[in-house]
């Protein structure tokens, strides 16, 4: 009987430059392995990352209006969003928010409207950042142990989890409508500026159809796996310890220091 | 105590406001610790026998049932799909729509949770699904991450440590690579060497041939015909059926003996492409490096290898929809081809249909995708694919298969100087596999390149002038035809 070769051996062909390519992405899955288990925020408990981050937010967003003093927190959220492996994010606002100041060092006095248009900037990468860590730090399970131990009804906890899950899988789903529309060349700049609405329409209409068959199928499998939410274990359990503690201390004296200490007054 | 696990007995069923039944005098017993393999051909009624075994029928798709289904002597008829979920669980086709949780321990531990178990309960039963099927270096990866191998894996561990004691499988290879088809293979031993019963509805079927017990052909609703695996089952008595090849390496093998059609032009080259390379952005890792190709007028070329070689990728950057990092296209008179003129030139066909259709109206589709729109011209095609009677329907209520030769006849219609299908055979029997292989002779005889990413070497060997292996994003070679019995990598 002829032998027939496998994947492997075909790679035999390759020349040993090639080979070395194959180690690297070995080591680029090992790193993208660890990077992803990398959020240090998992030893909290998630009831502790959903109430300090609105909460820290929410008294900066009232109290402060100083410049410097939004930027201490605005560096704080960079910080944990460095620590959540989402520099990029992080670079981004830097960049937004150096463009947006920078008119505000060079003029002498600067008019109303762009004190008002940087603060609002200020104040929207907050919520942003705020945003961006929280759906970082606490996962789908975490939020459905959290909500059981707090003794939620289902009806609340069964949607909430489901938008989590869904959100990704509705994004992939419309990466590949737009391919779709593009080969039909039924999307590009041209026709979005000169057709938005039909355009809309088209993805909206596809969209919608297969969010409700993703919506069906989810739901079999669930239904086929005893989606029910009622029991009160957990292999990972969730649970306050002298972690949360520390974190909400250091945050607290954190804010303190940034409502409350007496900054020099920046020139902006 | 019963000896049998699952036990139809004159089952029909009818799908609410459907005037003919989808299943008629089902029997069948399924004794503990079997593998059944259904066949049959799309539509014949597998998947709706399934969906009846794993209660989504008449629980959650209702119609009307005669006749009476247990499982372990229990009546179905009183059991919920909460219920039956801890004896029998399910697999589905698509990897992505059935899990749950994003992060893969979260996910096999939802089961063990939902069935309030206790504490140590659950993470024994956790950590034994890790062990028994090697994925433990998958433990606390995102969902997203993984290949959809390693997500069919994974599946399997959340039913496993549910408890589940039968599972129902709907064609769990339709997604999945050679290698990754092997490894589904493994696991299958694995559960049935535990003694679980296993329910297989599938088109693929060569990888059960070690491992069924009988295989049950289901035909427009009924069982025609139920053969042991002792019984001599030849691939020629599986073509009788519709069935694919139950063999395949002797299909391969003796494929030089199939009657073969090339529309092939040596000489006439359609479009070349070198040296490409292409990685996403913000990512350093090259998904192609140094890709060169001669796109030949009329040659059906098959693009293999396992999954995140870079085949789709490769086929966007030819339909246009990507920007190579490095490499250019040029067409038969060596003049260079943009990104745009690439999108003109080329038609695609995506593996999900249901994607591709936007407009109300069969008729509409059509016309909207033909250069110069002509009615006449659009329904004469329609009556050529069978649709003309669904001209007014609605694309998206059309059948899988009508939908799938609606968006090849979408992208076939201004006769592309490039036609690239998607895994164009996925979930397809063999009858519709050989019309699909009929379609692409068609296009391949007036001068088209067909380029077809798939996994399926059954209809690599019967329709494909040449394949081209890609691993890693590197072409590993080019297989001609007369060397598919020999070098295609069947393992």
């Amino acid at each position: 009987m002829t032998s027939t070769p496998n994947y492997e051996q075909a790679a035999d062909c390759m020349t040993p430059c090639k080979r070395e390519r194959t180690n690297d992405n070995r080591v680029d899955t090992l790193y993208d392995q660890k990077n992803s288990k990398m959020n240090p925020f998992q030893r909290l408990d998630p009831r502790t990352v959903l109430l300090v981050f609105p909460c820290a937010l929410t008294c900066v967003f009232l109290l402060s209006n100083a410049v410097l003093r939004d930027f201490y927190f605005i560096l704080y959220l960079f910080t944990i969003l460095a620590c959540l492996g989402r520099v990029t994010h992080s670079i981004v606002w830097t960049v937004i928010l150096a463009a947006t100041h920078t008119p505000l060092l060079v003029l002498n006095t600067p008019s109303y409207e762009l004190v008002s248009l940087t603060l609002i900037i200020r104040k929207i990468c907050m919520i942003l950042c705020t945003g961006q860590i929280l759906l970082a730090a606490v996962s789908v399970g975490d939020s459905i142990n959290v909500m059981k131990k707090m003794k939620m009804h289902r009806a609340l906890i069964i949607p909430t989890a489901i938008c989590f899950r869904f959100i990704p899988t509705l994004i992939f789903e419309a990466g590949i409508i737009r391919d779709a529309l593009k080969i039909r060349r039924l999307y590009s700049t041209k026709a979005i500026l000169m057709h938005p609405f039909s355009t809309f329409e088209i993805f909206v209409s596809t969209f919608l159809f297969r969010t409700f068959v993703l919506g069906e199928e989810l739901f079999f499998s669930l239904s086929t796996r005893g989606l029910n939410f009622k029991g009160n274990h957990f292999y990972q359990e969730v649970g306050f310890t002298y972690r949360d503690a520390l974190f909400v201390l250091f945050t607290a004296l954190y804010l303190v220091f940034v409502l409350c200490s007496p900054l020099p007054e920046a020139k902006i | 105590m019963t000896t049998t696990a699952i036990s139809i007995k004159d089952f029909s069923f009818t799908y609410t406001g459907a005037k003919h039944p989808a299943l008629t005098n089902i029997n069948l017993d399924v004794a503990p610790g079997e593998f059944i393999i259904l066949a049959g051909e799309s539509g014949c009624g597998k998947s709706t026998l399934l969906r009846c075994l794993n209660g989504i029928i008449p629980h959650l798709l209702p119609g009307k049932t005669e006749g009476n289904i247990k499982l372990f002597g229990e009546d179905f008829s009183e059991m919920t799909p909460e219920s039956i979920s801890k004896i029998a669980g399910s697999v589905f086709q698509n990897p992505r729509s059935q899990f749950f949780h994003i992060n893969v321990t979260d996910e096999i531990a939802f089961g063990p949770e939902s069935l309030e178990l206790s504490k140590e309960e659950i993470v024994q039963r956790v950590d034994e699904a890790f062990d028994l099927f090697a994925i433990n270096h998958l433990r606390d990866r995102k969902m997203y991450e993984l290949s959809s191998g390693e997500q069919q894996k994974v599946s399997f561990a959340a039913i496993h440590a549910t408890g589940s004691d039968v599972f129902f499988l709907d064609e769990p290879s339709a997604n999945l690579d050679f290698q990754a088809i092997e490894n589904l293979k493994r696991i299958l031993e694995i559960l049935k060497n535990k003694g679980k019963t296993i329910i297989v509805a599938e088109h693929r079927i060569y990888y059960l041939s070690d491992l069924f017990d009988r295989m049950t052909i289901v035909e427009n609703g009924e069982i025609i015909t139920t053969l042991s695996r002792n019984a001599k089952i030849t691939n020629t008595l599986m073509q009788k059926h519709g069935l694919r090849a139950l063999d395949l390496r002797s299909f391969i093998q003796n494929s030089d003996k199939l009657p073969y059609e090339s529309g092939k032009k040596n000489g006439c080259t359609n479009l070349t492409a070198q040296n490409l390379s292409f990685s996403y952005r913000r990512k350093k890792k090259k998904v192609l490096e140094d890709i060169s190709l001669d796109l030949v007028q009329g040659e059906k070329i098959a693009v293999i290898g396992p999954n995140g070689s870079g085949k789709t990728t490769l086929t966007k950057l030819i339909a246009g929809l990507l920007k190579p990092s490095n490499g250019t296209f040029s067409d038969g008179s060596k003049k260079k081809l943009s990104t745009r003129q690439r999108l003109q030139d080329c038609g695609l066909v995506l593996q999900e249909n249901s994607h591709q259709l936007f407009y109300s109206t069969v008729l509409e589709e059509l016309n909207s995708a033909v250069a110069k729109a002509d009615e006449d011209f659009s329904i004469q095609f329609l009556e050529d694919l069978g649709l003309e009677k669904l001209k007014d329907a609605h694309p998206q209520n059309l059948s899988a298969g009508q939908q799938q030769r609606l968006v090849f006849a979408i992208a076939a219609i201004n006769s592309p100087r490039i036609l690239i299908l998607d895994e164009p055979t996925s979930g397809l029997d063999a009858y519709s596999m050989k019309a699909m292989g009929k379609k692409i002779n068609e296009e391949s005889q007036k001068g088209s390149t067909v380029i077809i990413v798939t996994h399926d070497f059954e209809f690599v060997s019967s329709y494909c002038d040449a394949a081209v292996l890609l691993k890693d994003g590197h072409m590993l070679q080019r297989i001609d035809r007369s060397d598919f019995k020999s070098a295609l990598p069947l393992s």
